[in-house]
């Protein structure tokens, strides 16, 4: 998703809006057909305001019909995290550069129709959620009238599938085959003792690699759902620290990369376990974004009742990627990718009362932080 | 993922005569921007006449079935449109085999004309260029009334995402981990020196063992995908009919699980095939017989040499439900669990595709349930090349 021009915030007024619902209002199929569709539906005018809208979104919504909705731009509807951010509502943000359905919906407005993956945070009750959408806007001329009819569909699972697909499967092949060729190796008479345990190491490495990435899916879908257990103890941000580098020692993303720490020990009451796989996905993260024979630097230290990790990697994310790289399913690195970092704030957040962060220049690289009450 | 788990009454296959799906379809064109509505629905979509024939069709149907116009779908039904293998192979049209009782779209479509909308997956099988071509389909089902006429309104969508999501989650992600599990422990006990000889021997035989099924297990869902495009190598050598069997069988014996009986009187025979995929369909037959089986087990396995061909067999003592036959070779089928019910698919399609040979079974009362994988002899496969 690209940056673009925000359009003009303006909106019709009561009286257009009705005169335009009586227009719609005369084609009876019209309605009837929104309803029978399995996905949400809505006929949005040229100021992208909420016209008509099919029993499933008003379902989703929450609200108790469409009169309730009429008016109201999308994101307001949905309930996007940003809509309510200045007093101009949905598409007046700079999160609104890099909004999927407002691209649909802009670039129908000039006549062709558009589909586009839409990756917004809702606000529920439960707190904010993550949704993927595939938007597709097509526009149609009624009485005269330009209107655009859009509609909605949960892409998750699309999203989930491919992440599984075509990333964590074929990098278990990988680490599975490098397997197979190392216990043949083991089995082989004559191999030296230093060299059978070298590649034992390996062999322990990999197989802690694949279950650790067949894990990750549970594990995410335990997070979003509030199932994952909290078990704190006193631990040191140290030891966390340089156990998770350990365990990413034979990761291909660390192939021909560096992890340096640089850190003064402080002590926290945290879950050590959940605490290294936000650095572990942190870790991970800024390797990739490290070229072959680069550094990462990975530190911490205590700051006021609270215990902050820092991770650094040269280079600098450019501002479209700044505003969505906290999204699931975001990610630069093609399909099946962008659990990681979401995975870290979410975890970080819900599970322990820490925050996570980042800062980036081209002059100082990219930091992200990671805060953890002590 | 849920599945038809009972037959449905087949409906009337009566069709409306020509000129009356004409009026119909004139009467739909005669409303304003309904066509323009349609074409703004991002999925498939097409309404129904009572009698359950095409009257409207969208720009997405039209294009994914590569007709030329919308006219050219005029009174077929959708199993027709759609090439669905059964729809095609009887004279009755879409609606009409036995296998109409347990499809997802013919529920859901005869549901909506009760007037209850509804959504099914419907596990088809399409004719294609490259042979039959199964889809995985989420089909919603609704009446909707148009200017006083009663229609039902169908929208079809690709359900793959969650019938493959369901195999992968359930099924490929935790047998990995267990796997991993396995071959952590193991290489833990390798790397101790303190054991004996033999015991390090056996310890390291189990870890490469567990290492191949491990990347036999991660493979799987692109091997799978490898296969359904064609695009396995097949290189055939004369086989002992005997050992391919008892290594099919061996395969198993390392995933636990009751003992499989192998008829050892038969004189042994060559087949000329290639062995590697000949014993992963037979360990998909076993696999499956032996989870059919009760918890003893009674499963056994065999084979006759004939001229031209020999003949594999699994049986098993139980008897599979009328309904399951009906899709026992349905990819993403199963009676099992959630991401189960590619066995049998991927077995039929290796023997069928691959080999040369053919997959079928038999189950009665009494009898339980045979399969029986056929593959050419030597010589057999050249002959059936120039048919």
């Amino acid at each position: 998703m690209q940056l673009f021009p925000l359009p003009p915030a303006k909106r019709a007024g009561a009286d257009d809006l009705e005169a335009q619902t009586k227009i719609l209002g005369a084609i009876p199929p019209l309605q009837r057909i929104l309803n029978a569709l399995p996905t949400m539906a809505l006929v949005l005018n040229r100021q992208r305001q909420v016209v008509l809208a099919n029993q499933r979104l008003v379902d989703f919504a929450g609200a108790t019909g469409i009169d309730e909705l009429c008016g109201l731009r999308p994101g307001e509807v949905l309930r996007c995290i940003h809509a309510n951010e200045t007093s101009a509502g949905c598409g007046s943000t700079e999160h609104c550069t890099v909004c999927g359905a407002l691209q649909a919906i802009v670039t129908a407005q000039f006549g062709v129709a558009q589909t586009q993956v839409c990756r917004l945070v809702r606000r529920t009750e439960a707190g904010e959620e993550p949704l993927e959408l595939e938007v597709s806007a097509c526009p149609v001329e009624v009485g005269g009238e330009q209107f655009l009819i859009v509609c909605a569909s949960d892409i998750g699972g699309r999203l989930r599938r491919e992440w599984i697909e075509e990333w964590i499967l074929p990098e278990a092949v990988e680490l599975a085959l490098e397997m197979e060729v190392l216990a043949t190796s083991l089995s082989a008479p004559g191999m030296p003792p230093e060299g059978r345990q070298k590649a034992t190491a390996r062999m322990a490495a990999a197989s802690r690699s694949i279950a650790t990435l067949m894990r990750e899916h549970a594990e995410l879908a335990a997070a979003e759902s509030g199932g994952q257990l909290v078990r704190k103890r006193i631990a040191s941000a140290l030891e966390i620290l340089r156990d998770t580098a350990h365990d990413l020692e034979f990761h291909p993303a660390a192939d021909g990369r560096r992890i340096r720490i640089e850190a003064q020990d402080a002590r926290l009451e945290t879950d050590p376990v959940l605490a290294r796989r936000v650095i572990e996905k942190l870790l991970l993260n800024a390797l990739e974004a490290t070229p072959a024979g680069g550094t990462v630097t990975a530190g911490c230290r205590a700051a006021a009742e609270r215990v902050e990790f820092r991770i650094h990697n040269e280079g600098e994310m450019t501002r479209e990627v700044q505003l969505q790289v906290f999204r699931r399913s975001f990610s630069t690195k093609g399909r099946g990718r962008g659990f990681g970092t979401y995975y870290a704030k979410l975890v970080a957040g819900r599970y322990l009362k820490g925050t996570v962060s980042f800062q980036s220049s081209a002059a100082e690289g990219t930091v992200f932080s990671v805060s953890l009450p002590t | 993922m849920q599945f038809i788990d009972h037959s449905i009454p087949l409906p009337l296959s009566e069709q409306a005569p020509a000129s009356g799906i004409q009026a119909q379809a004139d009467f739909l064109a005669a409303i304003p921007l309904l066509e323009r509505i349609f074409d703004a629905i991002p999925s498939m979509a097409m309404l129904l006449n009572a009698q359950r024939q095409i009257v409207l069709a969208n720009r997405r149907l039209v294009e994914f079935v590569d007709a030329e116009d919308a006219s050219d779908l005029l009174g077929s039904r959708s199993g027709e449109v759609l090439e669905c293998v059964n729809a095609l192979e009887s004279c009755g049209g879409c609606g009409t085999t036995p296998h109409c009782s347990v499809c997802g779209s013919l529920r859901a479509i005869q549901d909506a004309q009760l007037g209850y909308g509804q959504t099914q997956v419907c596990l088809m099988v399409r004719r294609a260029a490259g042979g039959p071509e199964p889809v995985e389909l989420e089909v919603w089902a609704s009446p909707v009334e148009i200017s006083g006429q009663q229609f039902t309104l169908v929208c079809l969508a690709n359900a793959a995402n969650r019938v493959v999501r369901d195999r992968l989650e359930h099924g490929i992600l935790p047998q990995a981990m267990a796997l991993a599990a396995e071959t952590e422990a193991l290489t833990r006990a390798a790397s101790d020196d303190g054991g004996t000889p033999e015991a390090r021997r056996r310890t390291l035989s189990l870890l490469e063992t567990a290492s191949k099924r491990l990347t036999r297990v991660v493979h799987a869902p692109s091997e799978l995908v490898a296969a359904e495009a064609g695009h396995l190598a097949v290189t055939r050598r004369g086989v002992s009919a005997r050992e391919l069997l008892s290594q099919a069988a061996g395969d198993l014996a390392s995933g636990g699980g009751p003992e499989i009986r192998l008829d050892s009187a038969t004189e042994d025979a060559t087949v000329e095939t290639d062995p590697d995929l000949a014993r992963k369909a037979l360990g998909e037959i076993l696999l499956n017989a032996r989870q059919a089986a009760p918890p003893l087990g009674g499963v056994s396995a065999g084979f006759r040499a004939a001229e031209t061909h020999v003949d594999f067999w699994v049986h098993n003592p139980g008897e599979i439900a009328r309904l399951v036959q009906l899709q026992i070779f349905t990819r993403g089928f199963s009676t099992k669990a959630p991401g189960r019910g590619y066995g049998a698919y991927l077995a039929k399609l290796l023997t069928e595709r691959y080999l040369g040979g053919s997959l079928t079974f038999r189950s009665a009362t009494g009898e339980g349930t045979t399969f029986t994988v056929r593959l050419p002899r030597a010589g057999g496969a050249e002959e059936e090349a120039h048919d």
